[in-house]
C-alpha cells in the first residue's frame, strides 16, 4: 500500500517535472538569448573544453543536482562576505592533533598540534615547543604522536565559556590543554596511574574539574604481575581521574587532583552531571566479565569474552563527596597521586553501579541534568536512567547486591526511566534545543535516530553514510543546546569520494536540524586522522587574538628570557656553547650570517618584531633540518649541535607572501676533527640501531642497479667512512681484497677490536683518527660484503 | 534593463530548478528562504551549484598541492574543493604510520646522506609523471628545498615510495619537472654553496668556489603494474647525472615538450642580473663524467663546449617560466611577460650564436630568440594555460587581478578583479600538452577575510576557484587549506588515476613487493633469538593475533603485522601503550613496528582505527617481565570453576545458541533480499556481500570449537566460542545491512 502510494507520488512528480522543464526551457529560450548555448571559442563537448556560459538551470542539469542538492548547496556555500557560524573542534585520532573546521561551510581551518610534531606550526621544531612536547613523554619514552579522542570545552554554569579546550590521548594516557585565545597547546598532563584512557575529557559545569577515565585496565601500581585470572582481579584496575582545573589560568593543579579507583572493568565514556545532578559523574564500562583473550593459546579472543554478559555497569560517582574525602585525607597515594580506594568510596557512599546495555559507548546527561542516556552497541535500545530514581534508590539503600569488589549495584528496574528501540548499534547521544529531544547515532544501521527520551518514542530518523560513530549537535552537551546543526562522524567513506588508495578519508556529514526535519546537507572528507568526537562551539562564544606582544614564548604565554631588542642582536660563545640572539624585522634577519665550529652546541634565539597578522615567518637552516615558524611577536629558539661542516644557506620565508624564501646569509661550520669523528661514531650507532628493525630492502627495480652485496654494504653503513678509489673518513677500499685475505677481512669486519694491536691497523688509526666500529655484521652478511668489495673494485678498474 | 533581465532569468531558473525536481511547496519556499536568511545573492547560488558536490558525487579532477614546509602532500578535488588526503612525504605522519613503522622509517633514513630522519621538507611545485607529454596518472614527484631531497609518490595507493637526499646539493629549488616521457626527473640547486662540506668566503671566493647545478634523475618505470597492483618505477641514482654550474641562484624551471623535447628552461640570477637558462640535457647525457659522492658529474666546460647550456638575459626578475602546451614557446611570468620562441632558441644554442659569457656561461641574444612581450600588471606572480588556443592567464599580486591574454597575438583579452592578492595559478592538466578549461585556482596566502572566524595567529592558506568556463571569469569558491604553506598545484583528470583499494596479502607498500614478514591466518608465531623477539601477527575484525605477548625487560621487540581484510576501507591501526610506536594497516598490508621493551610492566595494545562494532575489544596485552623475575607458586595457579559456575555457563551457552539461530534468520532475510534484487549487478554492493560472506566464513572455526567443547562438557569454552561465532554473525549482518541499504538506494535511484 505504502509502496503504491510512493510510486504514484513519484510518477506525479515526474510528470510535473517534465512539463515544467519544457515550459521553462521554452520561456528561457525566448527571453534569454544565448542561454543554453556554449560560449565563444569553445571546443564543443570535447573533454576539457570550456563549458561556455551557463545559466543556473544549465548548471543544475549538467551536474545532475536535485532540489535537495540545490538547497543543501545554498545552506552550506559561504562566500567571503558571510560568516560561518560554528567551529567544530575534532580529535585527530592517530594523527595526534585536533582538527578544526567551520560550519556550515565545512572548510578545514587548522590542525592544532598536541603531541605530533607539525612543521607548519613549528610545533616540536623549536626548543620551546620541544620542551612542551617532552613534558608528555612517559617514563622517558619518546612519544611523538597520540591517539586523541574526546575534546571538551571549559564551562561556566553548564555552558561553554570559550576559554579552554582539553583532549585525551588513549594510547599514552595524557591530556592536552589548548587556549582558545590562540588555539595553541598550553599544557600536557600525564596520568600517573593508567596505561590507557578513553572517557575524557568532560568538564564539570563550572570547570572545577574535568574527568579522565581509564580504558584498558592494567596494574594500577604500573608494575609487572603475571597474567592470571586471580591476578587480574587483584592487581588490574581502572579509575576516574578528576583533574583540578583553573578556569582563569587554564592550568591543571596536579596536587589537588585525585582519582577514584574502579574495578578492572574496561571503562569507557563519561559525562558530568549538571543542574539537578551537579556533583555526580557517570562512566560507562564494557568487559565487566574481566575477561582477557589469548587466541594464540586456544582461549577465545577478547571480543568473545568481553561481551558475554547481558549487561555491563554504569559507574555513578559523587565527585563532590570524593573531593571532601580527599580534603579529609581519606585517600592513598600512588605514584604521588591521591587515589580513593574502592572500599573507601563504598564506605563513604560515593560509588555505585547500575546495569546498563551491553558494551555501551555514550553516556550523556540531559541538558536539565535529570536523565542519563546510555547507548549500548550490542543492544538495539537506548536506555534512559532517571537521576531522581537513582538518588531515591541510594537514599533507600535499595540495591540488588554488590559486585565482586563490594560496590553496591542499583537494580536496573529501580533506576530506569525507560528504554526505546532506536536501531542496531546505538552509540552516542546529543541533545536538541527542544526539551526531551535527543539524537542517537546508530552504528550498524548507519543512521541517526531522533527520539523523545521523556515520552520514550522514536520521532524520526535519517540515513547517514556507513557506520556512524559519534555525533555532535551545536552545544549538544550543554545546558542550553542550540539545535540547528548536527554532524554525523562516519567511520567509513567507501563510494563517497574520489578514490585515494586503500587508506580512505573519514566522512563527516552535516545535518540541518533547524526546522525539525533532518536533512543531510554536506559530505565532508576528513583528509588526515580519525576523529572520534567533535565539539561544536558558536563563534560568538570565544574571542581569539592574532598577535602576541613582542618577545612572547607562546607555550608559556610569558615574555621569553631570550627576547632580543632590535639593535641588541649578539653572538655569545662560551666554550662549546653558543647563544645567538637574533631578530626578524621588516622581513630581515639580524645577524644575517654566523660562523660555528663543528661540534658546538647552539641556541639560536629569534624574536619576531612583526606586529601585523601578516608577520609570520619561517626561518630555516637549509640541509640542517632546522626550521621554525615565528608568529607575530614570538620569540623562539632553534637548538642544535653543529654536527656537519660546510656552508648552509639561511632562509626567511614570509608565510603570508607568495614570494618564496629569501636568502639572508650563510651559516658556516668549520671542520673540527674530533667533532667529525664523533659524528661518524654517531652515524655508526644510528646504523646499528636501525639494524634492530630490519635491513633496508629497496624495491627490485632499484636493486637492479646495485652490485651483489652492495645493499649490505649500505645497510651496515660502511659507506659513511669508505669509498673506492679515494681516501675518505677511512681507507680506500679499492682492491682491498688483493691486500688482505678473505679470512682476515671476515674477521676484521666482524670483530675489529681483535685486530687493533696489529701494527698496520695501529698506523691507520693514527692516520684516520678513528677506530673501525663493530657493526655487528652477521655471518651471512659478511660474505656478501666481501663479495661486494671485490665486485666494486673490478667495476671501478674496468671503468678506468 | 540588464539588471531586470538578470533578475527575471534567475527567477525563471529557480522555477525551473524547483519544478524540475519536486512539486513540494516546502522546497520552493526553502531556497528563497535560505537565500534571504543567509544573505546570498543570485551569483552566490550559482557559485554554490557549480561547486557543491551531491552525496557520493565524484569530482572532475584530482589536484595536488605544493604545501611548502608542511612536508606533506595535500590531495583535493575540483570543483568541490574538498581535501581528500594528506600524505606524509618529507615529514613523519603518525596516522599513516609514516616515519613510525620500520618500513617507512628505513626508507626515509636510508635516503639521507647521514642516516637521519629529517623532520620536515619544503615542497612547493610538484609534477605528475607523463607519457607522450600527457599526464599518465601513475606517479607524483616533489623536491625538498629544506633538506635537499626528491620524493616519488605512487598514485596507485597514494603513498610515498622513494625519498632521496641529493648527494651534494646543499640548497635545492623546491620545485620539480619531468621530461615528456618521464625519462628524467629534474632537480636543481637553488642558492649557491660550496659542495662537499667545504667552506669559503662569500666575499672573496664566491665565483670560484660556490656552485649551482642541475640533476637529471633517471627514472625507470615497469611496463605494467607489478603483481601487487603497484607501479614500481623508481629513480635510479646510478644512471642519473648532474651538470656543474657557476654560482647562479636558480629558480623555477620547466621542461620542453613536442618540438622542444630535450630542453629545459629555467630562471637564473647572479648579482642582480637575471636570465632564463636553456639546457639541452640530451647533449649533456652524452658527455663524459666524473664521480662526486657516487653521482656522475658533467663539468661546466664540457657542457658549454657541447653547446648544451646558455643564458638569455631578461630585463627584470621573473617569478616563473613555463613551456606552453604546444612546446613552441616558453613564457616568463614577469610584469612584462616575455614570450620566447623555442625553435629559435634551440637553433641559436645548436649553432652556438653566443654573446658575452657570464661566469663562463655563454649568452644568447634576447631579441633574436624572443617572440614578443606584453605588460600584464604589477607584480605578476605566475602564468597558466588552458584549453583555449594561445591563451594564458596571469596573476598580478599588486593589482589584485587575473589577466586572460593571448600570447600569440600579444593582447589582453579580459581581466578579473579580485578581492585578494593572487599568488600561484593552476588549471587542470595545466602543465601538460593538453590543459583543460573551466577551472583556474589562485592562491591567496594572506587570508585576510573580515568575516572569517578569528582562530588565533595560525590560520590556513587559501585558494580560490575561478570559473573560466566562459568569456566572463568569476571567483566562485574560497577554499582553506590548513597545514600548508601554499604554492603551486598540479591537477589531473580523475579517471586518469586508477587507485587500488586493497593490497595483495602481505604487501610491503614501500617496495610494492610481498614482505618477508607476511603472515597468513593460522601462521601467527612469536620467535625469539637472544633478546630479539619477532611477533608475526595478524589483524582482522575484531581481534589481533596474538593477544597476549610476554617478553623480558630489555628485549627488542618487533610486531610484524599483516591486515588479513579484503574489504575496502577496512583499515586497522596498531599501537602499544606508551611505547611511542604506531602503524596503519590497510587491507592486505604488512608493516613492522620495532621498539625496545625497556620498562617492565603491563602494556595494553589495541587497534587504533575504528573498524567494527567490537573495535574497542580489538585489544591485547604486552607483559614485560622484569629481568630475572621468578613468579611465586600461588601467582601461577588458576582457580577451577565451581559446579554452579559450570552450570551457569551451560545455561549461557544454550541461550547463546538461541540468539545465534535468531541472528541467522536476520542474515538469511538480508541474503534473500540481496539475491532477489540481483546484488551482483552492482560492484559496490557485490564487494560488500563478498565481505559479508568472508565474515561468515571466519565463523566456521568458532563453530567447530563450540560444538567440540559442548560435547566435552567444557561449558565455559563452549559458551565463549559460541559468543565468538555470534560476533562474526554480527559482523556479517553489519556488512550485509550496508549492502542492503546501498542496493535499495541504487534500485530506487
Amino acid at each position: 500500500m505504502l509502496n503504491k502510494q510512493l510510486n504514484n507520488n513519484m510518477k506525479r512528480n515526474l510528470i510535473h517535472s517534465i512539463a515544467a522543464l519544457f515550459l521553462t526551457a521554452m520561456i528561457l529560450m525566448l527571453i534569454v538569448p544565448g542561454c543554453g548555448k556554449k560560449g565563444k571559442g569553445t571546443g564543443g563537448d570535447q573533454l576539457g573544453a570550456p563549458y561556455g556560459k551557463e545559466s543556473f538551470g544549465d548548471v543544475v542539469k549538467r551536474r545532475g543536482l536535485n532540489a535537495d542538492d540545490v538547497l543543501a548547496a545554498a545552506k552550506t556555500f559561504t562566500p567571503d562576505n558571510i560568516e560561518d557560524e560554528y567551529i567544530a573542534l575534532n580529535s585527530g585520532g592517530q594523527a595526534g592533533n585536533m582538527i578544526m573546521y567551520s560550519v556550515p561551510s565545512m572548510r578545514l581551518l587548522k590542525y592544532v598540534p598536541t603531541s605530533t610534531k607539525q612543521p607548519i606550526n613549528g610545533y616540536g621544531y623549536s626548543k620551546e615547543s620541544l620542551e612542551m612536547l617532552k613534558t608528555g613523554y612517559i617514563d622517558g619514552q619518546t612519544i611523538d604522536w597520540a591517539d586523541t579522542h574526546h575534546p571538551g570545552f571549559s564551562e561556566t554554569d553548564g555552558g561553554y565559556n570559550g576559554r579552554w579546550a582539553v583532549i585525551n590521548d588513549k594510547a599514552n594516557p595524557r591530556v592536552f590543554i589548548i587556549s582558545l585565545k590562540d588555539w595553541e597547546l598550553k599544557q600536557i598532563v600525564n596520568n600517573p596511574l593508567y596505561r590507557s584512557n578513553h572517557g575524557g575529557c568532560f568538564f564539570t559545569p563550572n570547570s572545577e574539574y574535568f574527568v579522565e577515565s581509564s580504558q584498558y585496565p592494567a596494574p594500577i601500581d604500573r608494575k609487572y604481575h603475571p597474567l592470571t585470572e586471580s591476578n587480574f582481579k587483584k592487581y588490574w584496575r581502572g579509575g576516574n581521574t578528576y583533574w583540578k582545573f583553573d578556569n582563569e589560568t587554564g592550568k591543571v593543579d596536579e596536587k589537588n587532583s585525585f582519582s577514584v579507583e574502579f574495578p578492572p572493568y574496561t571503562q569507557d565514556l563519561s559525562d558530568m552531571g549538571k543542574a539537578v545532578s551537579y556533583g555526580w559523574s557517570f562512566t560507562n564500562s564494557f568487559c565487566t566479565e574481566m575477561y582477557f583473550g589469548g587466541i594464540e593459546s586456544g582461549r577465545p579472543p577478547f571480543e568473545a569474552g568481553c561481551s558475554s554478559r547481558d549487561v555491563d555497569y554504569l559507574h555513578v560517582v559523587n565527585w563532590k563527596k570524593a573531593e571532601e574525602l580527599v580534603k579529609a585525607g581519606k585517600y592513598v597515594t600512588i605514584n604521588n597521586h591521591k587515589v580513593i580506594p574502592i572500599q573507601t568510596a563504598v564506605e563513604n557512599n560515593m560509588l555505585y553501579l547500575i546495569p546498563e546495555p551491553k558494551s555501551p559507548h555514550g553516556v550523556d546527561v540531559s541538558p536539565d541534568g535529570k536523565y542519563i542516556i546510555v547507548a549500548g552497541k550490542l543492544d538495539s535500545h537506548a536506555w534512559v536512567y532517571s537521576f531522581e530514581k537513582i538518588m531515591k534508590a541510594i537514599e533507600e539503600k535499595n540495591f540488588e547486591g554488590t559486585d565482586d569488589f563490594g560496590i553496591p549495584v542499583i537494580s536496573l528496574e529501580t533506576a530506569l526511566h525507560g528504554s526505546v528501540e532506536v536501531g542496531l548499534g546505538p552509540l552516542h547521544n546529543q541533545y536538541d534545543k527542544e526539551p526531551g529531544v535527543v539524537y542517537t547515532s546508530i552504528y550498524v544501521d548507519s543512521r541517526i535516530t531522533k527520539w523523545d527520551y521523556i515520552n520514550l518514542k522514536v520521532l524520526d530518523y535519517v540515513s547517514s553514510h556507513y557506520n556512524v560513530g559519534h555525533l555532535v549537535a551545536a552545544h549538544g552537551d550543554n545546558v542550553k543546546p542550540h539545535g540547528k546543526y548536527l554532524i554525523s562522524l562516519n567511520k567509513l567513506s567507501i563510494d563517497r569520494f574520489n578514490p585515494v588508495g586503500p587508506l580512505h578519508p573519514q566522512n563527516h556529514q552535516l545535518i540541518d536540524i533547524e526546522d525539525g526535519n533532518m536533512q543531510v546537507i554536506y559530505d565532508m572528507p576528513l583528509p588526515m586522522g580519525e576523529p572520534h568526537y567533535t565539539a561544536l562551539i558558536h563563534r560568538d562564544y570565544f574571542k581569539s587574538e592574532e598577535i602576541y606582544p613582542v618577545g612572547t614564548n607562546i607555550y608559556t604565554d610569558s615574555k621569553s628570557p631570550y627576547y632580543t631588542n632590535i639593535g641588541e642582536e649578539k653572538v655569545d660563545a662560551k666554550g662549546n656553547k653558543v647563544h645567538i640572539y637574533a631578530t626578524i624585522n621588516n622581513g630581515v634577519v639580524t645577524p644575517a650570517n654566523f660562523t660555528l665550529k663543528q661540534g658546538q652546541n647552539v641556541e639560536l634565539h629569534i624574536t619576531n618584531h612583526g606586529q601585523t597578522n601578516l608577520d609570520h615567518f619561517v626561518y630555516e637552516i637549509v640541509s640542517y633540518d632546522k626550521m621554525y615558524r615565528w608568529r607575530p611577536g614570538e620569540t623562539a629558539t632553534l637548538e642544535f649541535k653543529a654536527e656537519k661542516p660546510g656552508m648552509f644557506p639561511l632562509l626567511l620565508d614570509a608565510f603570508h607572501s607568495p614570494d618564496g624564501a629569501q636568502l639572508q646569509g650563510y651559516m658556516t661550520v668549520t671542520f673540527d676533527e674530533a667533532a667529525n669523528n664523533e659524528r661518524l661514531l654517531a652515524y655508526s650507532q644510528r646504523v646499528q640501531a636501525d639494524m634492530q628493525m630490519q635491513a633496508f630492502q629497496p624495491s627490485s627495480i632499484e636493486m637492479k642497479g646495485l652490485l651483489d652485496g652492495e645493499m649490505e654494504f649500505l645497510n651496515y653503513g660502511c659507506n659513511a667512512c669508505h669509498k673506492f678509489g679515494e681516501d675518505f673518513n677511512g681507507p680506500d677500499l679499492l682492491m682491498v681484497d688483493k691486500r688482505r685475505t678473505d679470512d682476515w677481512l671476515k674477521s676484521w669486519i666482524m670483530n675489529p677490536e681483535k685486530h687493533m694491536s696489529e701494527p698496520d691497523i695501529a698506523n691507520m688509526r693514527q692516520r684516520y683518527k678513528l677506530a673501525m666500529p663493530n657493526q655487528n655484521v652477521s655471518k651471512e652478511d659478511v660474505g656478501k660484503i666481501i663479495t661486494y668489495l671485490k665486485a666494486k673494485s673490478d667495476q671501478y678498474m674496468s671503468q678506468q | 534593463m540588464k539588471h531586470t533581465f538578470k533578475q527575471l532569468s534567475t527567477l525563471l531558473a529557480l522555477l525551473l530548478m524547483v519544478c524540475m525536481v519536486s512539486s513540494e511547496v516546502i522546497a520552493q519556499q526553502s531556497l528563497a528562504d535560505v537565500k534571504k536568511k543567509r544573505g546570498l545573492t543570485d551569483d552566490d547560488v550559482l557559485s554554490a551549484v557549480k561547486t557543491f558536490m551531491p552525496r557520493g558525487g565524484r569530482d572532475e579532477y584530482f589536484a595536488f598541492v605544493g604545501s611548502g614546509n608542511s612536508g606533506t602532500m595535500v590531495v583535493y578535488g575540483l570543483p568541490s574543493m574538498r581535501i581528500y588526503k594528506y600524505v606524509g612525504v618529507f615529514s613523519p605522519e603518525p596516522w599513516q604510520g609514516y616515519g613510525f613503522d620500520d618500513e617507512s622509517t628505513l626508507m626515509l633514513k636510508k635516503g639521507t646522506n647521514d642516516n637521519l630522519l629529517p623532520g620536515y621538507g619544503d615542497m612547493r611545485f610538484p609534477a605528475l609523471s607523463e607519457t607522450g607529454g600527457k599526464y599518465d596518472g601513475k606517479y607524483l614527484f616533489y623536491t625538498d628545498g629544506g633538506n635537499s631531497r626528491i620524493a616519488l609518490l605512487g598514485l596507485d595507493d597514494f603513498e610515498t615510495k622513494q625519498v632521496l637526499m641529493h648527494p651534494f646539493f646543499v640548497s635545492t629549488f623546491p620545485g620539480v619537472a619531468v621530461t615528456p616521457n618521464t625519462e628524467y626527473v629534474i632537480h636543481t640547486s637553488q642558492f649557491p654553496t660550496p659542495w662537499n662540506e667545504k667552506i669559503a668566503s662569500v666575499d672573496n671566493d664566491y665565483e670560484s668556489t660556490f656552485k649551482s647545478g642541475i640533476t637529471m634523475w633517471k627514472f625507470h618505470d615497469s611496463e605494467d603494474a607489478a603483481g601487487t597492483g603497484h607501479h614500481i618505477g623508481r629513480l635510479i641514482k646510478e644512471e642519473s647525472f648532474t651538470v656543474e654550474l657557476p654560482p647562479f641562484t636558480l629558480d623555477y624551471f620547466d621542461a620542453g615538450r613536442a618540438a622542444s623535447n630535450g630542453l629545459v628552461v629555467g630562471l637564473a640570477s647572479f648579482k642582480n642580473n637575471h636570465y632564463v637558462y636553456v639546457f639541452d640535457y640530451q647533449k649533456a647525457a652524452k658527455l663524459k663524467t666524473t664521480k662526486l659522492n657516487d653521482m656522475a658529474l658533467v663539468s661546466t666546460q664540457d657542457l658549454v663546449d657541447a653547446g648544451a647550456f646558455a643564458l638569455i638575459p631578461i630585463a627584470a626578475p621573473a617569478r616563473s617560466v613555463k613551456t606552453d602546451p604546444t612546446g613552441n614557446f616558453f613564457i616568463t611570468a614577469a610584469d612584462e611577460a616575455q614570450v620566447f620562441d623555442f625553435a629559435k632558441t634551440k637553433a641559436a644554442l645548436d649553432q652556438k650564436q653566443f654573446g658575452q659569457a657570464v661566469l663562463g656561461i655563454p649568452t644568447l641574444n634576447t631579441e633574436a630568440v624572443q617572440y614578443g612581450k606584453l605588460a600584464l600588471g604589477q607584480k605578476v606572480m605566475d602564468i597558466a594555460f588552458d584549453y583555449r588556443k594561445n591563451v594564458a592567464y596571469a596573476s598580478a599580486f599588486n593589482d589584485k587581478k587575473i589577466v586572460r591574454w593571448n600570447y600569440k597575438d600579444l593582447k589582453i583579452e579580459s581581466e578579473l578583479a579580485l578581492s585578494f592578492r593572487p599568488g600561484h595559478l593552476m588549471t587542470p592538466q595545466g602543465n601538460s600538452a593538453e590543459p583543460h578549461s573551466n577551472y583556474l585556482t589562485v592562491t591567496d596566502k594572506e587570508g585576510l577575510y573580515d568575516k572569517h572566524i578569528n582562530i588565533g595567529p595560525t590560520r590556513p592558506s587559501y585558494q580560490h576557484l575561478i570559473d573560466i568556463s566562459s568569456d566572463e571569469m568569476r571567483d566562485i569558491y574560497t577554499m582553506s587549506i590548513p597545514q600548508s604553506n601554499l604554492y603551486g598545484s598540479v591537477s589531473v583528470l580523475r579517471t586518469t588515476i586508477k587507485p587500488i583499494i586493497r593490497y595483495p596479502l602481505g604487501t610491503n607498500t614501500r617496495t610494492g613487493e610481498i614482505s618477508r614478514y607476511r603472515t597468513v591466518a593460522g601462521q601467527e608465531k612469536i620467535e625469539r633469538e637472544g633478546n630479539r623477539v619477532h611477533v608475526f601477527g595478524t589483524l582482522i575484525r575484531s581481534h589481533i593475533t596474538p593477544e597476549i605477548v610476554e617478553v623480558e625487560e630489555g628485549d627488542v621487540v618487533t610486531f610484524h603485522l599483516t591486515n588479513l581484510e579484503r574489504a575496502e576501507d577496512e583499515t586497522h591501526g596498531f599501537t602499544v601503550s606508551t611505547y611511542g610506536i604506531h602503524g596503519s594497516f590497510e587491507p592486505g598490508k604488512t608493516a613492522s613496528l620495532t621498539f625496545k621493551a625497556n620498562r617492565a610492566g603491563v602494556f595494553p595494545y589495541y587497534c587504533t582505527e575504528f573498524c567494527s562494532a567490537l573495535h574497542l575489544e580489538m585489544e591485547g596485552i604486552l607483559l614485560v617481565r622484569p629481568k630475572g623475575y621468578k613468579p611465586s607458586p600461588e601467582e601461577a595457579k588458576e582457580a577451577a570453576l565451581t559446579p554452579q559456575e559450570l552450570e551457569q555457563y551451560k545455561k549461557n551457552y544454550e541461550d547463546k545458541i538461541k540468539v545465534i539461530n535468531e541472528t541467522q534468520e536476520v542474515i538469511n532475510s538480508v541474503v534473500a533480499y540481496l539475491k532477489e534484487n540481483k546484488y551482483e549487478k552492482y560492484p559496490y554492493v557485490e564487494a560488500l556481500v563478498v565481505d559479508a560472506f568472508d565474515q561468515l566464513e571466519q565463523a566456521k572455526t568458532s563453530k567447530a570449537n563450540y560444538e567440540r567443547y559442548a560435547a566435552e562438557g567444557k561449558w565455559r569454552d563452549a559458551f565463549l566460542w559460541a559468543e565468538q561465532y555470534w560476533q562474526y554473525q554480527v559482523k556479517t549482518a553489519d556488512v550485509g545491512l550496508r549492502a542492503k541499504k546501498l542496493l535499495s538506494e541504487l534500485i530506487n535511484k
